[in-house]
């Protein structure tokens, strides 16, 4: 049988093979669909990664000089990367602003100056954020702004901390970006202050550098001042730094302190030279000296005591004026600030003309007594209470008030030649003023004589209608008279004055029975008054005399314990008796004289002047400048205190130059004129006065001091004065020198010690030194050196006086005293100090 | 001897039946395979389709590259996008917010951002706060979200 292959068969594999081609198709069109899908998220992820695997860094961001960003960019990944813009934003002010960059970085590299010719210039005290996108879409932002958002770490050093005087010191400032909000600092710009005792000079005007541009993050700046310490040991001067702008309170601070000079191991105690025999004052400090050598047309003022006394009145010498030395190694520059004139001055008693008074009551001291300015010991008991507080005198200053019930003052017994009246020309002097009840009872302003025969007496009213109220001078010469001689009045006649003002009186009794009453200068009364004539026993001897028993009073009548005063009294003067006459013009000298803080008048100059005195600079000039009264009290030696007589206001700093090639350097002038007033004794140069000091200048603080007018006589042994200010005692070794450098040769003369106080410290006969005994902390002791030479040997020219041609010639030199020694630690010191100019004299 | 052959006899039906079933199977057929390709074809446009749109969202790329805040007045908050990808994107709506509602809405007509540009929005007189966080949300034509936050 032959196999029969139906048509269903064949029909069946032609389906079977449609179906599968059409399956297959549509299977392969699935899968390339899908493995295009894949293609495409692996496309995507190889971008996402790409962009993760993107790596760059801000570098440097800074502010160029050009006020323009410029900032560096580093790729740190393995992918090169484009930035294509920058963001600025202003967070200070607000606004962005966008620019487009499109800067290639390799990996690995760099791309610079980002920033830079964008054309946006940068307002360095606003803060900013930068931002930079690269092609990635990966951004990094940096902040940029000031130091004074937050407090930075500040750190202060001052290197070395201790130096010798005239020794330089370098002062860090290290500022540490600490921010927390990682900002980039703009434009850090150091400030620094400085505070104490020591003298610092700044050898460079800014810091070194003067600013960083920029600080990133986590970065530390440094800056660098030097500085030139000056001053005695153990002075110290405070640096505080700080920055411009900054947090509030955000400095740091460090001290240098002076020290001697040392080897390895170093003394802290000060043992320094107080001049050329005589003792230093402090540098701003000048004292007025008397001498004129080498200063111009006036005398010498500069810081060293007192070394010869002389006083002055300015009725004689109106005018004085006073030089600082010209000539210093270094300007000396005065800080801002008033200067002042303290002046030991005895105001005269009483304007010139007038003879001195045998009593004088200016009624200034507190207590229980009334002191006697005239001299004469004639002081009186306050009685009753009265009381002089506060300033209710005449010129404001003190006087007593008496309650016009039992006050009192009560004159000291027996009567003295000072006030026992007897023979004509007396006179008495006084201010007043009541305030009392008016009435015509009679108010004693002054009376001798406790009883009524002879007395001497001025007084308001004497209880008689007529007179009640007018001033009444009255005296009686009736003891030993048999009928005893009335008694006569010199009477106020122009009216009352007891009118609660102030009024003067001159009561002057010019003849036996005559008297004049001037009343506020005036004599309304025309010309004297003859008071009465003698009935009896006229021509007696000493018929004239008023001869008082008991006691003076002022503002009470001894005699009844009545007549008291309510009122003020103050400036009483009485003479006894007073040759010359006492005409009206003195009565109004005396009347407008001022006791009180417009006594003197003054004109008062400061100058800048050249060497020679030439191109004068005013400082401060003040004309009638008023001086107060100053009551010798009788002593023509008893000087004022420590009042500052002359203060300017507040001045701006003035500088002094130095030496140089076309002159010797300013000086300060001081000129003093009187011009009106009462004259005062001025005593300079005075060095016996010591607390306080003779007649000084005082300035603001100075850089160095003003040069001296020390002077050293070469037919003699240099003679220095040193000073221990501690803190341990110490001894001078035979190594001291004193060096004379002649400032117009290149020669220098240096003489070696000899004796240190007492001990003779280097010796010719002995083969060793000695050292000084201990100076003890605050003590002083005098160095005694060889005679200077070119060639110092500490064996020759130890003799008494200096031998003529070793010596060095005449003219002027800078002295240096170089000072070797050690303390009670064991500490050695070496220092040297310059004194000053000194002129070499025969 | 030979044997005689019987001869096969097939009857006519055999062979008209044969022509029908062919015909019928043609026909049938024909018809099956031409709707089984067309309708295959229809779903390759669909899955076509399909690939490019998604191929397109994957393909955008788009990156809030800047926000900023201006205080004074008018305040507003100033959003920078830049399109990193190859294809164009069409910024649709713009959000602000945080983190748990949005304050407000935007809806966008100009976003259209080519590739490698960028494009900036100004919110004017959003009231943002100091100190607080903002979430911007930016949604495109392809239904990508693309969010950050920022303060000012």
């Amino acid at each position: 049988m032959k196999s029969r292959r139906g048509l269903s068969t064949v029909v069946g594999t032609v389906f079977a093979i449609i179906a599968l081609a059409t399956v297959i198709t549509y299977v392969t069109y699935s899968m390339n669909t899908l493995q295009q899908f894949n293609q495409e998220v692996m496309v995507k992820n190889t971008e996402l990664i790409d962009q993760g695997k993107e790596e760059f860094v801000i570098s440097k961001a800074e502010l160029a000089n050009n006020q323009q960003f410029n900032i560096t960019v580093q790729n740190t990944g393995t992918l090169p990367i484009k930035i294509t813009r920058l963001y600025i934003e202003n967070k200070t002010d607000g606004g962005a602003y966008k620019y487009d960059i499109n800067k290639d970085v390799p990996t690995g590299g760099l791309a610079t100056k980002i920033g830079q010719n964008i054309g946006f210039i940068v307002d360095n005290t606003r803060s900013y954020e930068i931002k930079l996108v690269s092609e990635r879409g990966n951004t990094k932002e940096v902040l940029m702004g000031q130091a004074n958002a937050e407090p930075l770490d500040l750190q202060l050093h001052v290197i070395p901390s201790k130096v010798p005087s005239d020794f330089t010191t370098t002062v860090i400032l290290a500022v540490t970006n600490n921010m927390s909000s990682k900002t980039t600092l703009l434009n850090i710009v150091p400030t620094i202050s400085e505070s104490g005792s020591a003298t610092v000079t700044k050898l460079t005007p800014d810091p070194i550098p003067p600013k960083y541009g920029s600080l990133a993050s986590g970065d530390t700046a440094f800056f660098k001042w030097n500085y030139k310490v000056t001053g005695t040991a153990s002075q110290s001067k405070t640096f505080t730094a700080s920055l411009n702008p900054s947090f509030p309170g955000n400095t740091a601070s460090d001290t240098v302190t002076l020290a001697d000079v040392s080897f390895s191991i170093q003394s802290g105690t000060s043992v320094q030279s107080t001049g050329l025999t005589t003792a230093k004052t402090p540098d701003n400090i000048l004292i007025l000296h008397q001498e004129t050598q080498d200063a111009l047309t006036g005398r010498q003022m500069y810081s060293g005591a007192g070394d010869n006394a002389i006083t002055f009145n300015s009725s004689s010498t109106p005018t004085l004026t006073f030089f600082t030395k010209n000539d210093t190694q270094q300007n000396v520059i005065v800080d801002p600030g008033k200067w002042n004139a303290t002046l030991r001055i005895v105001s005269n008693a009483v304007p010139d003309g007038l003879n001195a008074p045998d009593i004088i009551y200016h009624f200034e001291d507190s207590g229980s007594s009334v002191t006697d300015s005239s001299g004469n010991s004639r002081t009186m008991t306050v009685i009753g209470g009265a009381s002089n507080s506060g300033s209710n005198g005449r010129d404001s200053t003190k006087a007593y008030l008496f309650d016009g019930i039992s006050q009192y003052l009560d004159g000291p017994t027996p009567l003295t030649s000072a006030d026992n009246i007897r023979g004509p020309n007396d006179v008495t002097a006084a201010w007043f003023k009541y305030t009392g009840t008016q009435n015509s009872n009679k108010k004693v302003i002054y009376r001798v004589g406790s009883d009524n025969t002879d007395y001497y007496e001025i007084a308001i009213g004497d209880g008689t209608a007529p007179n009640a109220g007018k001033l009444i001078f009255r005296f009686n010469t009736a003891s030993g008279q048999v009928p005893p001689s009335p008694t006569g009045n010199c009477v106020q006649n122009s009216g009352r004055v007891d009118d609660g003002n102030w009024h003067h009186f001159v009561a002057f009794r010019d003849g036996s029975y005559t008297c004049r009453l001037y009343i506020d200068g005036n004599n309304p009364t025309g010309t004297e008054i003859d008071l009465s004539v003698c009935s009896s026993g006229c021509g007696a001897t000493n018929a004239d005399w008023v001869e008082p028993v008991g006691k003076a009073n002022i503002a009470r009548n001894p005699a009844n314990n009545l007549d008291f005063f309510k009122g003020y009294i103050d400036d009483f003067f009485h003479w006894n008796s007073y040759s010359g006459g006492f005409p009206q013009n003195k009565v109004v000298i005396l009347r407008d004289t001022n006791y009180g803080a417009n006594a003197h008048k003054f004109d008062f100059k400061f100058e800048r002047v050249k060497a020679d005195g030439s191109n004068p600079q005013n400082i401060q000039t003040n004309t009638n400048y008023p001086v107060k009264f100053w009551d010798g009290k009788g002593s023509s030696t008893a000087w004022s205190g420590l009042d500052i007589n002359y203060t300017t206001p507040s001045l701006p700093s003035w500088t002094f130059a130095k030496i140089n090639d076309v002159d010797y350097g300013d000086r300060l002038k001081f000129t003093m004129t009187w011009k009106s007033g009462l004259n005062m004794s001025l005593r300079i140069d005075d060095p016996g006065l010591t607390n306080p000091i003779t007649s000084f200048i005082s300035v603001p603080k100075v850089s160095e001091a003003f040069p001296s007018y020390y002077t050293y006589s070469r037919a003699t042994n240099p003679l220095l004065s040193i000073y221990n200010g501690g803190p341990y005692g110490s001894w001078i070794t035979c190594l001291t020198r004193a060096v004379f450098d002649d400032i117009s040769s290149t020669n220098s003369y240096a003489g070696a010690l000899w004796y240190a106080g007492t001990v003779e410290t280097c010796n010719k006969n002995r083969p060793f030194s000695n050292d000084s005994t201990l100076i003890k902390v605050g003590g002083t002791a005098q160095l005694k050196f060889n005679c200077p030479m070119l060639s110092p040997d500490s064996f020759a020219g130890q003799v008494t006086s200096c031998p003529s041609g070793t010596a060095p010639p005449l003219g002027q030199y800078r002295l240096y005293v170089f000072l070797s020694g050690y303390d009670e630690t064991g500490n050695i010191f070496l220092r040297t100090t310059y004194i000053g100019l000194v002129r070499v004299v025969a | 001897m030979g044997l005689h052959h019987n001869r096969s006899k097939r009857g006519l039906s055999t062979v008209v039946t044969g022509v029908i079933m062919l015909s019928a199977v043609a026909v049938l057929g024909t018809a099956i395979v031409a709707w089984s390709n067309s309708n295959l074809f229809a779903n390759q446009q669909i899955l076509s389709t399909q690939l490019a749109i998604n191929v397109n969202k994957i393909k955008e790329s788009v990156k809030i590259e800047n926000v900023w805040f201006q205080s004074s007045s008018p305040k507003f908050v100033n959003v920078t996008l830049s399109n990193l990808g190859t294809i164009g994107v069409n910024v649709t709506e713009v959000s602000f917010g945080n983190h748990t509602s949005t304050h407000k809405t935007t809806t966008i007509t100009n976003g259209g951002i080519l590739p490698g540009q960028t494009w900036s929005y100004k919110s004017v007189n959003y009231d943002w706060q100091n100190n607080s966080t903002v979430k911007v949300s930016v949604t495109t034509a392809r239904d990508n979200i693309i969010s950050t936050e920022a303060s000012p």
